[in-house]
């Protein structure tokens, strides 16, 4: 019984770090409808950057907010330089995937040219241990995960209680129609991609605080779990995501506990797969356009 | 009801896509308290017209003009500050949203209270949305989602309500209401209309002026009735589709 209670207490702290990833992804592919797949690389570069400046000192969670405003501008400047001239042109939804995958392995190799490909660390930041009805987290794993669940009630009271969130979706949702309302669709796009930015900065801090130590292939490595989430939740969902990121988490975490370690992704996307199969769009279906892309 | 200037205009319009002119050199106007069909057979560039008066399609040459200003190839999202509004063919809806949101956003560019004000003199135009306000659109049947789709584009009380094929995939009951009891009476509360119809025969009996378009030209310019009762233009111009109709009905 207490290797399953730590398991799932190992399993809500990972899974905290991959909704917080998760619900980024979800927000901009929802919204926006580009399946980015550059995010992974972006969630290795915002890791480097939050290690960059707590060699020069400053307090991890400063960093981790600094990191996540410097992530937010730079997602924007990639969508307006990249992504956008090329949904302008009218560039295929495959297209653009291919383009974000191929930006990706150049932004990861740019990561190696600057910092090497060894691995680093964030030192030791756990702080101290606290028990709730068994399960023990660190101070650390509690505000990340206090984070998590901030972020995500406060986007989806963005979403469904303000007239500026109803704008995303319904931009999500139909964009002839968004600007038939008067809706300034390229604002709610840069919105979208500024919250996105920011998530992915602060998922990215918090991937590195959770492993201690990582390289260059950190954000792809997470990325898979990010989008499972997404996908679990239902696209354009920030609880979905939520609640998507703990289940990938906790599962993979109790079947590494009671069978082989290296098996624990095999558990956790077979988990996906058979809830797919029960609710083809999710936990939560949105009903956006990339909702019904993924779904069919 | 008519004014000097026409509430929206086309001079000599010459639109498609790329380079490739689907649209040719069309005149068409429409004024406010006017419903003003445009009909012909498929492929006639009925739809292309309306979307490069929106701003949809790629304008070649010649001109758009809202009550006399040049409004050519001005952005979707200008249009509706200049007071016009459109309901496209298909997806004319925000399927996610509630009813309730539809119409909130069909009000964006409103302050709070005149937008809340204004949701409800629109249900008191479709009193049946409001029962079903909290209802997702995406669940709701064809006249339901054509009703908040002519609601939401009524929120900015727009002067001209441009509508494409509003009866598309429609049962021929909710085609008569929606044609009687929506686009007539949208004119009637004088707005200026223009109604792009496939179903000609039902658009031609409530509207008061039509234009024919065949092969991206104006064919026929006439009142409606006129248009109804030309045999040519049944026969020639809309594929006997008139004359079909008018010995169904006797």
């Amino acid at each position: 019984m207490s290797v399953l209670i730590e398991a799932i207490g190992f399993g809500i702290a990972l899974g905290a770090v991959i909704a917080l990833g998760a619900v980024g992804f979800t927000v901009q592919f929802g919204i926006s409808n580009v399946l980015n797949i550059t995010y992974g690389a972006l969630l290795t570069v915002a890791a480097y950057l939050g290690y960059y400046l707590l060699q020069l000192g400053w307090n991890v969670w400063v960093a981790l907010a600094v990191t996540s405003v410097a992530m937010a501008v730079l997602s924007v400047i990639f969508n307006r330089l990249l992504l956008a001239p090329l949904s302008r042109r009218g560039t295929s939804f495959v297209g653009v995937v291919i383009v974000t995958v191929a930006a990706g392995i150049i932004l990861q190799y740019c990561v190696v040219a600057v910092a090497g490909p060894d691995t680093v660390s964030y030192g030791q930041l756990s702080g101290s241990t606290v028990k709730f009805a068994d399960l023990v987290f660190t101070t650390s794993q509690l505000i990340i995960l206090a984070i998590a669940v901030v972020l995500m009630v406060a986007l989806h009271m963005l979403l469904t209680r303000t007239q500026f969130g109803r704008a995303m979706r319904a931009t999500s949702a139909n964009p002839v129609v968004a600007r038939g309302c008067g809706i300034d669709t390229d604002r709610v796009i840069d919105v979208t991609w500024l919250i996105s930015g920011a998530l992915c900065g602060a998922a990215g801090v918090a991937l590195a605080i959770s492993t201690v130590t990582f390289d260059f292939t950190l954000g792809p490595t997470f990325l898979i779990y990010m989008i499972a989430a997404a996908v679990l939740g239902g696209i354009g969902q920030p609880h979905g995501a939520m609640l998507g990121g703990m289940v990938v988490g906790v599962v993979s975490q109790v079947a590494s506990a009671y069978s082989n370690p290296a098996y624990q992704d095999a558990y956790a996307f077979a988990v996906l797969i058979l809830m797919l199969l029960i609710r083809p769009r999710g936990l939560f279906s949105a009903g956006t356009a990339s909702a019904r892309r993924l779904a069919g | 009801m008519s004014s000097a200037e026409p509430s929206l205009a086309t001079r000599g319009l010459v639109a498609g896509y790329g380079d490739i002119p689907v649209v040719r050199g069309v005149d068409i106007e429409v004024r406010a308290g006017e419903l003003v069909a445009v009909v012909g057979p498929n492929g006639a560039g009925k739809s292309t017209l309306l979307k490069a008066i929106l701003g949809l399609a790629k304008v070649i040459e010649g001109q758009v003009l809202a009550d006399g200003a040049d409004i050519t190839r001005a952005p979707l999202q200008k249009l509706v500050r200049l007071g016009i509004g459109y309901v496209p063919q298909t997806d004319d809806v925000f399927d996610p949203l509630k009813v309730r949101e539809n119409l909130l956003m069909g009000g964006y560019l409103l302050d709070k209270q005149t937008r809340a004000a204004r949701m409800e003199e629109v249900l008191a135009i479709f009193p049946a949305l409001r029962s079903r306000l909290n209802r997702y659109v995406g669940t709701m049947s064809g006249g339901e989602r054509k009703m908040t789709a002519i609601g939401r584009a009524l929120m900015l009380t727009p002067k001209v309500l441009v509508l494409d094929e509003p009866t598309a995939g429609l049962s021929v009951a909710l085609t008569e209401m929606v044609l009687t009891e929506q686009v007539r009476a949208l004119a009637d509360h004088g707005h200026a209309v223009l109604l792009v119809e496939q179903k000609a025969q039902a658009a031609l009996r409530l509207a008061d002026r039509a234009y024919v378009l065949v092969q991206g030209s104006v064919a026929m310019a006439a009142p409606a009735a006129q248009v109804l009762a030309s045999p040519e233009m049944a026969e020639v111009f809309l594929g006997g589709q008139l004359k079909q109709q008018q010995a169904a009905d006797q």
